[in-house]
Order: C-alpha cells, then sequence, then structure tokens
C-alpha cells in the first residue's frame, strides 16, 4: 500500500484594528504552514481621500520548508513595500 | 441620590405637563374627523410669527447672525450647526397630516386606533397575540416607548423600498475627504398593507424585515453588500451577512458594533440609521416633555425637486457642511430621551418625535460625559414618485449626521435615480430575490 500523501494545511490570521474614525489601519496578515515555513505580514493602511490610498507593509517569509511553492521558499521577497493606489 | 432622581422626573413629569399644556384637544381624532389640526393648537404655535411675538416670520434667513432667534425651540444641535454657519429658510407651519407620510398609513392608523398592545417586557404585539398590522400603533402616546414604537415601526411606512444615495464625508475643515455611492432593498415581513402576501410573509413571520445595501463608490468598496435581518423580537440584535467581493464569498459578521463609524471620515454610525437603528428594547424610553419645536419642513425636496439650486433652501446636494434647508414650527413635539446599552459610548439620544406625523426627523445625542456629542437631522418630502397606492411617496430626501465635537459632517442625499436604480416602494420586491446570501451571490459584481 502507498503511504498516505502528506496532507498539507495552512493557517493563516488577519487582525485590522482601525484607527481616527477608520482613517488608519494598522493590520497583521500571518499564514503559518505547519510543516514548517511561515509569512508575516505587518502593515499600516492609510485611507488618504476618496481616491487615494497608501499602504506600508513589512513581508517576511521563513522557516525550514523552502521547497517550491512553499512559503518559505519565497525569502527573496522580505523587506519593506510602500504601495500607492489611485482608484477611480 | 435616590430623592435626587425622583425629584428631577418629578420635576420634568411636571415641565412636560405644564408645556402640554398649549394642547386644546387630541389632534388624532380631529384628523380622523376629517378636520384641520388646527383646531388642536392655540393659534399662537400654530404661527413662527405669533410664537416669537413677530421677531421670526416666514421666509427669513436664519444664520450665525440671528441664531440666538430660534435658540429656545431648536434641538440643541441645530442651534450648535447655526452658530457655526448653516443657515435655514424658515417656512409655515404644514398642516396636512399626511404631508411626511403616506395618506393610506393615516387612513390605517386611523382604522386600527387602540388595536395596540404591549408586552411586559414593551413588544408591540396585535390584540390576538400575532405581529402588529400596521398603521402607527400609538396615535395619542403616552410614553416614550409608545411614541418611539411609532417612530419605528416601518420607519419607510411602506411593504418595500429601494433607495439610491450619495454619501459625502466633511471634515473639520469643511473639505470634502471622501464620497460614496450605493443603493439600499428593504422588505417588510409583517405589517404588510399592499403587496401580497399580507399582513405577513410567513417564511419570514419571525423576522420584522431585512435591508440590503450595497455600495458602488468609492472603488474600493465596490460591489460590497451588507444584509441584516431584523427582527419581530426588539430585544433580538440583527443579524448580519456581507457579499465581500475579493472573496467572492458572504460572510456573516457580528451585528453588535452599532457605535462605530461605518466608514473611514464618516460619523453615521449604524445605531443611526434612520434616526434610531438598534431593536427597540435594547434601550430604555422616557418621555420628557411636549413642546413646539423647530424641524425639516417638507419643502426640503433635495434631488426630487429637478432645476433647485442653493437658494431655493431645499436640501439640494452640495458639498457645503451643512446644506441649505427649510424648517418650520411644529406645534406639538413629543422629548423623548433613550438611554442606551451598557456597550454604547452614547450617554442619552433625545428623540424629537412629532405628535402629528407620528415621526422623528431629529436628534440630538449626548456622550458618557454628558456632553453633546451628535446632531442628526433627516429630512422627509414627497418625492412625487407614485407609491402604487394611488398617492406619491413620501421619502427621505437628504441627511445630516453631524459629529459636533469633531465637527466633522456625513449628508447623505437621496436620488430618484442613479444610473440603472431608481427610486421605488410598494413595487414587489421580493426577499429571496433580493435580500439572502444567495441573492446577493447572483447580484454580485463578478
Amino acid at each position: 500500500m502507498e503511504p498516505a500523501a502528506p496532507r498539507r494545511c495552512l493557517r493563516a490570521a488577519v487582525h485590522r484594528q482601525p484607527l481616527w474614525q477608520k482613517r488608519l489601519s494598522v493590520e497583521f496578515l500571518g499564514a503559518f504552514d505547519p510543516d514548517g515555513a511561515h509569512r508575516l505580514q505587518p502593515g499600516v493602511h492609510w485611507e488618504i481621500s476618496n481616491h487615494v490610498r497608501l499602504d506600508l507593509f513589512y513581508n517576511e517569509f521563513g522557516g525550514s520548508e523552502k521547497g517550491a511553492g512553499r512559503l518559505g521558499s519565497l525569502f527573496r521577497v522580505n523587506g519593506v513595500f510602500l504601495r500607492f493606489t489611485y482608484g477611480f | 441620590m435616590a430623592e435626587l432622581i425622583w425629584s428631577r422626573r418629578n420635576f420634568l413629569r411636571q415641565t412636560g405637563a405644564w408645556a402640554g399644556a398649549g394642547l386644546l384637544q387630541p389632534v388624532w381624532p380631529l384628523i380622523g374627523a376629517g378636520k384641520s389640526i388646527a383646531a388642536a393648537y392655540p393659534e399662537a404655535i400654530l404661527s413662527i410669527e405669533k410664537y416669537t411675538k413677530g421677531k421670526l416670520k416666514p421666509g427669513m434667513i436664519i444664520s450665525k447672525d440671528n441664531a440666538d432667534l430660534v435658540k429656545d425651540f431648536s434641538p440643541e444641535g441645530l442651534y450648535v450647526e447655526l452658530q457655526r454657519g448653516a443657515q435655514i429658510k424658515i417656512a409655515d407651519t404644514t398642516m396636512a397630516p399626511d404631508a411626511i407620510v403616506a395618506p393610506y398609513w393615516v387612513e390605517l392608523t386611523l382604522r386600527n386606533r387602540g388595536k395596540a398592545v404591549l408586552d411586559g417586557k414593551g413588544q408591540l404585539w396585535s390584540p390576538d397575540g400575532q405581529p402588529w398590522i400596521g398603521g402607527d400603533p400609538f396615535p395619542q402616546p403616552q410614553s416614550g416607548l409608545e411614541a418611539m414604537w411609532n417612530h419605528t415601526w416601518n420607519i419607510t411606512r411602506y411593504d418595500d423600498v429601494r433607495e439610491v444615495a450619495l454619501e459625502k464625508n466633511i471634515d473639520s475643515n469643511g473639505a470634502l475627504v471622501r464620497e460614496g455611492t450605493g443603493f439600499l432593498v428593504a422588505v417588510q415581513s409583517v405589517g404588510r398593507i399592499v403587496k401580497e402576501p399580507k399582513p405577513v410573509l410567513s417564511a419570514y413571520k419571525n423576522e420584522h424585515h431585512r435591508v440590503v445595501v450595497t455600495a458602488f463608490k468609492p472603488f474600493d468598496l465596490y460591489g460590497l453588500a451588507s444584509l441584516s435581518t431584523i427582527y419581530y423580537d426588539n430585544s433580538r440584535l440583527p443579524d448580519t451577512d456581507l457579499y465581500i467581493p475579493v472573496l467572492r464569498r458572504t460572510r456573516r459578521v457580528p451585528s453588535t458594533q452599532r457605535f462605530e463609524p461605518i466608514t473611514p471620515y464618516g460619523v453615521l454610525f449604524v445605531s443611526d440609521l434612520g434616526l434610531h437603528n438598534d431593536p427597540l428594547l435594547t434601550w430604555s424610553w422616557q418621555l420628557v416633555g411636549r413642546r413646539p419645536l423647530l424641524a425639516p419642513s417638507p419643502v426640503n425636496k433635495g434631488a426630487f425637486a429637478p432645476g433647485a439650486d442653493k437658494e431655493s433652501f431645499t436640501f439640494v446636494e452640495s458639498n457645503e457642511k451643512f446644506p441649505r434647508s427649510t424648517w418650520e414650527l411644529r406645534p406639538e413635539m413629543l422629548v423623548v430621551d433613550g438611554v442606551p446599552p451598557a456597550d454604547s459610548p452614547y450617554g442619552k439620544k433625545r428623540m424629537y418625535i412629532d405628535a402629528i406625523y407620528h415621526r422623528a426627523q431629529t436628534a440630538d445625542i449626548w456622550d458618557r460625559a454628558g456632553r453633546l456629542w451628535k446632531f442628526l437631522a433627516f429630512c422627509i418630502c414627497d418625492t412625487g414618485i407614485t407609491d402604487n397606492m394611488g398617492s406619491t411617496a413620501r421619502m427621505f430626501s437628504g441627511s445630516v449626521i453631524a459629529d459636533l465635537q469633531k465637527n466633522y459632517h456625513t449628508n447623505i442625499f437621496q436620488q430618484p435615480r442613479l444610473g440603472d436604480l431608481d427610486f421605488r416602494v410598494n413595487a414587489g420586491f421580493k426577499v429571496e430575490e433580493w435580500l439572502t446570501p444567495t441573492a446577493m451571490l447572483s447580484r454580485a459584481r463578478r
């Protein structure tokens, strides 16, 4: 009998705390692979005006599981990001 | 301490009785007899000119320069707004009892007079123990709770409604910082008058109504829909389901967060919609007085009067903090104080309920420290659009929700049409087609 394929699951948590009449939000996204990989993304979302948003966040991918397609393999994109959005 | 509370209540009761002494006879029997409401009130409170001994006349503009002239008979929040630059026009008192209420609703109120029953909890029923059958349940309210049942039982007075509206959020500098558009569909489950099945949708008989609000703007809200199921039991909080476009899914969310801004920069709380949107029995209510007061006039038609401009003072869409509007002296307003549940940052809400229309158009809200916090003003008008009952629909034309402490405003302007969606009442909207999670999915933006 073939051994059962390892079950892959991902646990994720998202938290968003609005401040200052919801204009500013402190955010945290965490995704955890029990095999030993994770993604952590703390950030700040600022709703500047009707059309303009600004996001500042930090990406942290890591853990021992660095196989292709697994979170740990994405450590190259660790770092601080600033995203400016203009919506129509 | 106990003695102090007793004294205060006693004082308020006596003040209320004294102020109500202006009433010559109850007004609703006159309406039932087809007579003018003028016979119920002394002339001195039916004419603002006489009431102010000639200091005010219909047509006058009130601004910060002469706000003191209306201070004694204004909601407190209106006086603050006037001092900060708001401008209103004074109009004659409207005599028609159906100026802001559907004519068939007035007839129904008269037909079902005396039939409403409150149980020990304060829940409203028909005498046979079935849900209330419509019309204002208490034409001559004797308590704060009865007056509030009149206001909140079917807030629009229609079996179903679709409203389209613009929302503008204005900051303390007077700048328009955020603008939204969206629409709302609501269907009554009980107390249905016009559209079959009536009076109750049997599949939803433990509910009062359902309402779904869908946003078009701003861009990052586009397609978001929020469905609320409001239960007949007014001690139970609603259920809320969202359709979330980025997930392409509906999700149940808590409905306990009723006292925080709905949108960034906004000052409108879920609790404030329609002046009072919480289940009635989660608050406690007390009638503290009856007196003449200023209230928005039915001439405030907003977008329902094409061609009107700022100078017409009819709540025309504008980016101003307090859009210009017209107000009149109402001869008998019930002053009802509400104390919210313990988790509310509000300390007290004062509803001003018109004894003729049985609807409130204004409210003041204080914080827990006793400082005036918010002022709500909702204009209602004859839209000129059919009510599918032989008359025209009376509906909100616009609202001001003012945070007087931060000096921020959320202003709402109802529209006759927005894109493909038009305003309708008693149009036969079905719960299954509009107001379930499945309906939200099938109507969703893809």
